[in-house]
């Protein structure tokens, strides 16, 4: 007998639906973690896979743009989705046959499985473009590979959006504000501008969280990357990471946990996802704080690469925005509340990876062993949320849609609010002595001339907001930039990182990652395999 | 009347024979020799009367009485072993009247082979019987009678003294009486759905009226290992990585090795956070040392090791094996005896792991009345493994974590200790992730895994009539066992454990039998011998398992191991069950005309509870015809055919192996870390929240095999010869497979479905030459000869669907496909280099870079590109022959036996070759791989691509690089022996003494260049569609010993 079609049945599955957010809790790993590190970060040029040579192969390949279509990070991402999305269905059903549920709540339930659905499937689409929509009437699993699935993930956050309350008991939810949000961002990648404005027109008037915080930009930007202060009027919707709950850090940031320093750093292992040169490269700002948008890659931040951490190093002098520092760990600049970044102590092989450690990530000291899980085989559990939207991200797509189809008043609004919270000096990076640890400089744009001049400094925006935060990759072949951005990107960094010597992003292949070989040798229906390769591979 | 008495002796030695049956010639009056071979028998006086000398093993010896009055004996022993009495399903068989295929191995010649267990001693003893062995200590081996039947799940049914079991391990060898293999539906479907992969018969010793016999057998020896991979030392690896470098254009740059022109070997690896530093760095000031002290930053510091560290030699040491067996029996015409004490002890040749076993046997019969006959055989066991809590020590020793991969995933430059004598290891830069298998091994050396198991059965027999046998025996199972580990917070590796960890974790298994037989046994007007016997069956198993585990544990002392020593944050336990029932209902019908013409027919009906109540019941029958050719009357006056046997068997069989207890059943679970989520927001408390954990299938029914079997067996030249040769077909239909889910799917458990059929067709030989040299030197040679091809006929009816199986790094390797045999490798064609720029740019795209000194694919399809299409067999796991020689060689008092085993026309994927051989993780590369990559100069004749520290693929792709031969001879056993006089013997009570020494795997010829070629059955837990991919096996050892065995 099937005990779980009842409302106790269906609310638990649709938990479980919810537990795959993180990328890890079904057959993933950080090979299918939420905050794609790998595919939006590290292809996106935002970061380095980073440790040494030999560790992660498989990442090697992903990051020169060369991948095999058996490697195993792609076989995991794609398992841990569908297994996410299995769940929402099974809430669907479950819902859909339980007898002792109000309407109202069936239609929640069903909205909340919809949008998570929606999710996974916006998830596949970015990465591997054509993978199959499957929804609750599924039973023969043997789908093809043909369609473009964006209706489908369309219709699912529309139906989550109108059906969704504003506001629900658990914070971890998503209610209909979060559902608008994602659905212009669907907009967006269908490049649906006026569709996308007009969603975004309402998010940013209305939308609140669950809790009925009306959205709003922290008053400090690192405040979205603390675990102290999650679920914030700005988070929009967030992975809710838990630790020392019982599943041994399972429940926390489990798909980050090779994302700390090395050696004596936090975190205790493993040195992975090192920021790029061309990325601290981004925030180095004009006179009156304003990014180089044209010419930020031709000199560099200084670092401290080839200088040992015993030697003396004095940090960069000239202008940065202060994002920067929140987002990257550079030596002797605070790292959080680990004292000083070590430099070449925390780094596992600078030659390779380089000098930068990722921070967006990283738990304080102070929050050891409470907000972060020591039980599993490192340390580096943390219960600092991911947060896949922010209201931050909202405004950045809202000012792309205006800038596209609207208004450049208002695109510039939108960019400047976001500039202005950066600029608030009492979210700065400090020295103990309350200084500030570097020279830091950022100001509004007076205006946007054109409309290339503001798409330009929205994408722009968008990288120095949303750096290491998984989006990168995606939003660059969103713009149907990636060839270029990429390749260039190629030709100066392997000047720095030579194992990127005669990396190349091929144009109509590397747009999308391979269909695992794995799945396609699976789908097997009268001998024929159902899922075709994307080309190139 | 007259008395009639005397003595009967051994033809050879003169040694008494007790429990020798004389018999005046057609009547039923009888007796038997006593302890000392005594008899004395009333005889109608003045007759012609013949007595009837008759002995198991013994010519049967026919005297006239005439006028004496004291007849001595001294019989013959008979080679030709036509009157043995075979234990075959529920019941007993002369072998002469055997039609199945039915192989009976000698008890002697297992136990040449010195091996805890009873199936690595099989090995190569039994045609037919193909079996992988592992070197590991307590190790089970892989056995696998007339080929794979099945996707998975092809071990034997083993039935010892009457109740069955597929674990038969804890099973001491010593106690085996006699050993016999049912190959056939003839011989094999009275256990009906259990029989589909053969059954192995085994009797314990039972004890003989007569004098009470004690012996002492003992032997003792070394085992060592001496094959191991060539890789590279310090300065090799530094070259292999500068010239990488250089060929990749890049500038050389290691934390290690530096950025100079040529690679330096720092004087130290690693100093605090420093990694490839030299003595002026103040790092390696030793004041500075810490790993103990995990509340301060660790800072350990390592010298580089010049010269190298070679990690096999560290993880194998020679290791001692010794088995000692105490055995008393005797009785009584109403009571007969057998005890056995046997203390087993094999200590692994990988440091810090052993296996150590005490068995008990007593096995009793009592006969209170002429007509009932009560008793029972029991073994208790005790068996401790040491070094691990797996069940099975392969598990944790081998795949790519255990210690023998780790020994090539160090590099050689890490020493195995640091400048304060603690764990060195990969921490640091540039020295890869693996973790030191020295320290792995000596941190595990507490754990444990032992377990006491108590089998046997209680019987009873009742004959209500004369020829009407009641019998009934109930057979228990019961093990219960205990696991234990503790894992150690680590310093010297580069992913460090944080936390340390106990885990504890008890089970108990129990299964009972119950069979009640009724057999009906009577000659009709002297030509019509029938036998008929029918009876039930019902088996029970169940059991239940509890387990913990707790971390951050004060102190790490093997005295305060217990769960509650360590914190409750991150505690962890779990508890579960399991159950399965068989009730079955069988019979069987033996029908002899004249001795000559011979027919059995065999039926057994099986219900399952591991199957839905649609599917529960299959019904097995089975037919066997023999003929007698050598009773024709036309057949008389060829006197050199002793003996002349044709059979033929057809029948069905089942297996229910592939298919777990909770097959029908979809399940749901609710746990923390897979269906919980903090969905509140909490920071510290999760929901709990449901996933799909299996999925049920009630459709699912019993796997089919049909088989037929041809067989011959000839004894000429009065037992000179002896020849037994098979042939036979079986088709198993409705495989039992775990569905291969697409992976759109919900992951979860996936049923058991029934798919295709596969076929196996193989040959069966085994020829026995015996015979005088000189008339004190005696030889006895014993060929046997294995063949199978194995072929999926079908899978759901289209040929292109597959399974896929051997699961590595870079994916599936195996492939089971209509047409092919199961489990073949799958993968590209490797046709040379790329010599030349233009020879890459003209050849079509393929997955792996085309470069100058890169490899050409080939394209199979000629679509012109390579792709995943491109990919095809690339190989077999199976073998075209296997095949075993035994010597035996007897001179006065010396004795002399060796077994040679060959195995022909495997091939293995040797997955260890991604380690060593390609840009995997940093771990110690091959001599190969320097030596044998392509240059310039070596062209085709290199066996790798261009050295290049950007190729990240040449490895990742299956390919024919990783096929290699997995042929071999090997001398398994060779041993020489010396008995000495029993007149030297007597004056000190002592009945008989032999002494021997041995050599085990003496030498093994083959190509493979790893390890053991002994891998052709090898799994790893992946079931059979994974089969031939070795990882880092245990090998196997060789060994030397010395023995004894004395009578009293």
């Amino acid at each position: 007998a099937n005990v779980l079609q009842n409302k106790a049945g269906a609310e638990g599955m649709l938990i479980g639906a919810y537990s795959m957010l993180d990328g890890i809790g079904g057959p993933g790993g950080w090979q299918s973690a939420g905050s794609n590190w790998v595919y939006g970060s590290i292809c996106g040029n935002d970061a380095y896979k980073g440790t040494d040579a030999g560790d992660q192969v498989d990442i090697n390949s992903i990051e020169r743009f060369e991948p095999l279509p058996n490697n195993g990070y792609f076989i995991t991402v794609w398992r841990h989705l569908y297994d996410a999305i299995g769940r929402a269905n099974d809430a669907i059903r479950f819902a859909n046959e339980a007898k002792d549920m109000s309407q109202a709540d069936k239609t929640r339930l069903i909205a909340e499985a919809r949008f998570l659905r929606g999710h996974y499937h916006f998830e596949l689409r970015k990465i591997f473009n054509r993978a199959p929509f499957i929804d609750e009437t599924v039973t023969d699993y043997l789908l093809p590979n043909d369609k473009e699935i964006f209706p489908n993930i369309e219709a699912d956050f529309k139906f989550a959006f109108d059906n969704l309350p504003e506001t629900l008991a658990d914070a971890g939810r998503a209610n209909k504000w979060a559902a608008g949000a994602f659905l212009g961002k669907t907009y967006m990648f269908q490049k649906k501008y006026t569709e996308a404005k007009q969603i975004f027109d309402q998010v940013i008037a209305n939308g609140r969280t669950t809790r009925g915080a009306k959205y709003a930009l922290n008053a400090s930007f690192h405040d979205n990357f603390r675990a102290a202060t999650k679920n914030s009027a700005e988070s929009v919707f967030a992975v809710q990471y838990s630790v020392n709950d019982g599943a041994n850090g399972n429940n926390g940031d489990a798909g980050g946990v090779l994302n700390y320093p090395y050696n004596n750093g936090p975190g205790g292992c493993c040195g992975f996802f090192q920021p790029t040169q061309n990325l601290v490269n981004a925030y180095q700002v004009d006179a009156n704080g304003l990014p180089l948008l044209e010419t930020f890659n031709n000199a560099d931040v200084k670092n401290d690469q080839g200088i040992a951490s015993n030697q003396p190093f004095e940090p960069h002098t000239g202008p940065l925005d202060p994002r920067l520092d929140w987002t990257v760990g550079r030596r002797g600049i605070p790292y959080l509340d680990w004292g000083p970044h070590g430099g070449q102590n925390w780094i596992r092989d600078q030659a390779y990876g380089g000098p930068y450690s990722p921070k967006k990530n990283v738990y304080y000291k102070a929050e050891e062993g409470r907000l972060s899980d020591a039980t599993g085989w490192t340390r580096g559990y943390s219960a600092n949320n991911y947060t896949i939207m922010r209201y931050a991200d909202v405004l950045l797509m809202a000012a792309e849609a205006e800038a596209e189809v609207g208004s450049l008043a208002r695109a510039l609004d939108y960019v400047n609010q976001v500039r202005r919270r950066a600029a608030n000096p009492a979210g700065f990076v400090k020295n103990p002595d309350g200084s500030n640890a570097a020279n830091y400089r950022i100001g509004e744009y007076s205006s946007f001339p054109s409309k290339e001049f503001a798409i330009r400094a929205i994408r722009f925006e968008r990288r120095l907001e949303l750096a290491m935060e998984g989006h990168r990759f995606f939003d660059l072949v969103r713009w149907g930039i990636a060839a270029e951005n990429i390749n260039e990107y190629f030709r100066v960094e392997q000047t720095k990182r030579q194992y990127l010597r005669g990396a190349r992003f091929t144009a109509g292949k590397n747009e999308y990652f391979p269909i695992p070989e794995q799945a396609i040798v699976r789908s097997l229906k009268d001998g024929q395999p159902t899922l075709k390769q994307n080309p190139g591979y | 009347q007259k008395r009639v008495s005397g003595k009967v002796t051994d033809s050879d030695g003169g040694a008494a024979l007790p429990g020798v049956t004389v018999l005046v010639k057609g009547t039923s009056s009888g007796t038997a020799t006593d302890a000392d071979g005594n008899y004395s028998i009333s005889v109608p006086a003045g007759s012609s009367d013949v007595l009837v000398f008759s002995f198991v093993g013994y010519k049967t010896q026919e005297v006239a009485i005439g006028n004496q009055s004291t007849i001595n004996v001294s019989l013959v022993a008979d080679v030709t072993a036509l009157q043995e009495v075979v234990v075959t399903g529920y019941g007993t068989e002369q072998k002469k009247d055997i039609i199945g295929a039915v192989a009976v191995v000698s008890t002697k010649e297992l136990l040449a082979t010195p091996a805890g267990n009873i199936t690595q001693q099989l090995q190569g003893r039994a045609a037919g019987v193909v079996i992988g062995t592992s070197g590991a200590p307590g190790a089970g081996a892989k056995v696998r009678i007339r080929g794979f039947n099945s996707f998975g799940g092809n071990d034997p049914l083993y039935i010892i003294d009457g109740v069955p079991t597929t674990a038969p391990n804890a099973f001491n060898p010593q106690d085996v009486e006699s050993l016999q293999v049912l190959k056939d539906a003839t011989a094999a479907s009275i256990y009906g759905a259990r029989a589909s992969n053969g059954v192995v018969i085994i009797t314990t010793k039972q004890g003989k009226a007569g004098r009470p016999k004690l012996s002492y057998d003992t032997y003792y020896g070394m085992q060592s290992v001496n094959r191991f991979p060539e890789l590279l030392n310090p300065t090799q690896y530094g070259e292999l990585l500068w010239t990488q470098f250089r060929n990749a254009g890049q500038t050389p740059t290691h934390p290690i090795y530096g950025s100079g022109p040529t690679p330096v070997i720092p004087e130290f690896l690693v100093a605090g956070p420093d990694v490839g530093v030299n003595s002026n760095n103040p790092n390696t000031n030793p004041a500075l040392y810490n790993v103990t002290d995990f509340s301060r930053p660790i800072h350990q510091i390592t010298r580089a090791n010049r010269e190298g560290t070679d990690w096999y030699k560290e993880i194998f040491k020679n290791a001692p094996i010794q088995s000692h067996q105490i055995s008393a029996s005797g009785g009584t015409d109403a009571a007969t005896y057998s005890l056995g004490l046997n203390y087993f002890n094999q200590r692994g040749v990988v440091i810090h792991t052993g296996y150590e076993r005490f068995t008990v046997r007593a096995n009793t019969m009592f006969k209170p009345k002429d007509r009932i006959r009560i008793g029972e055989n029991m073994q208790i066991s005790y068996e401790e493994l040491v070094g691990t809590q797996a069940d099975n020590p392969d598990a944790l020793l081998t795949g790519e974590g255990g210690a023998i991969a780790q020994a090539y995933r160090m590099q050689s430059i890490v020493p195995v200790y640091d400048i304060n004598g603690n764990f060195a290891g990969t921490r640091g830069a540039g020295l890869g992730n693996a973790s030191s298998p020295v320290a792995d091994q000596a941190r595990s050396k507490d754990n444990k895994n032992f377990a006491y198991r108590i089998f046997g059965n209680v019987f009873a027999e009742l004959d209500i009539l004369k020829d009407l046998t009641f019998r009934s025996s109930f057979g228990l199972d019961f093990t219960t066992r205990y696991r234990q580990a503790y894992g150690f917070r680590t310093f010297e590796r580069a992913e460090n454990t944080a936390s340390n960890s106990y885990s504890e974790r008890n089970d108990w298994g129990r299964s009972w039998t119950f069979t009640n037989t009724l057999t009906y046994k009577k000659t009709f007007a002297e030509d019509h011998n029938v036998k008929v016997m029918v009876g039930t069956e019902a088996i029970k198993i169940n059991g239940r398992g509890v387990g913990g585990s707790r971390i951050n544990f004060f102190v790490d002392d093997p005295d305060f191991r217990v769960l509650d020593r360590g914190q409750p944050v991150g505690q962890n336990n779990f508890s579960y069950g399991f159950r399965e029932s068989l009730y079955s209902l069988f019979g069987r019908a033996d029908y002899t005309f004249k001795d000559r013409y011979l027919m059995n027919i065999t039926v057994r009906r099986d219900g399952s509870s591991k199957f839905g109540p649609e599917n529960r019941f299959g019904v097995f029958p089975a037919i066997g015809l023999g003929w007698r050719i050598s009773q024709e009357e036309f057949m008389k006056d060829i006197t050199w055919i002793t003996d002349l046997k044709l059979r033929g068997g057809w029948g069905q069989v089942g297996s229910q192996n592939n298919v777990s207890a909770a097959n029908q059943y979809s399940f749901y679970r609710s746990t923390p870390g897979n269906s919980s989520y903090d969905i509140t927001g909490s920071s510290t408390n999760v929901v709990a929240g449901f996933d799909l954990d299996r999925i049920g299938n009630l459709a699912t029914k019993w796997e089919t095999g049909v088989m037929t079997n041809i067989g011959i067996d000839a004894t000429l030249f009065d037992g000179k010869w002896d020849i037994n040769a098979e042939w036979y077909t079986r088709e198993a239909k409705g495989l039992l497979i775990g569905r291969q889910a697409p992976f759109t799917e919900p992951d979860a458990a996936q049923p058991a479905i029934n798919v295709g059929n596969v076929r196996n067709r193989g040959i069966d030989l085994a020829i026995t030459n015996r015979g005088n040299i000189t008339e004190d030197l005696r030889y006895t040679a014993t060929l046997t000869v294995t063949r199978y091809k194995n072929e999926v006929l079908n899978i759901d009816g289209n040929p292109r669907t597959f399974f896929t199986g051997g699961d590595t790094r870079f994916g599936n390797v195996t492939r089971t496909q209509q047409g092919l045999p199961v489990s073949v490798f799958w993968g590209y064609i490797i046709d040379g280099f790329f010599n030349t720029e233009s020879e890459a740019t003209a050849a079509p795209n393929q997955p792996i870079r085309k470069k100058v000194g890169g490899w050409k694919l080939r394209d199979i399809n000629g679509d012109g590109v390579v792709n995943a299409d491109d990919q095809t067999n690339i190989g077999s796991p199976h073998p075209k022959l296997q095949t075993g020689l035994n010597v035996e060689l007897a001179y006065k008092g010396f004795d002399f036996s060796m077994f040679l085993f060959w195995n022909y026309g495997n091939s293995i994927f040797n997955y260890n070759r991604w380690w060593i051989d390609f840009n995997s993780f940093q771990g110690n590369r091959s001599t190969r791989m320097l030596n044998e990559s392509w240059t310039p100069q070596l062209g085709n004749a290199a066996k790798l691509p261009i050295l290049d520290v950007s190729d990240n693929q040449s490895g990742n792709i299956p390919s024919t690089y990783y096929i290699e031969s997995g042929s071999y001879l090997r001398m398994r056993t060779m041993q020489l022996g010396y008995t000495i006089p029993k007149s030297l013997l007597n004056k000190v009570g002592i009945a008989s003494a032999r002494a021997y020494i041995q050599g085990q795997n003496l030498f093994t010829v083959t190509p493979y260049s790893g390890t053991d070629p002994d891998v052709a059955l090898q799994n790893n837990n992946q079931g059979d569609l994974g089969l031939g991919v070795d990882r880092g096996l245990f090998p196997n050892s060789r060994q030397l010993l010395i023995g004894i065995n004395i009578g009293f």
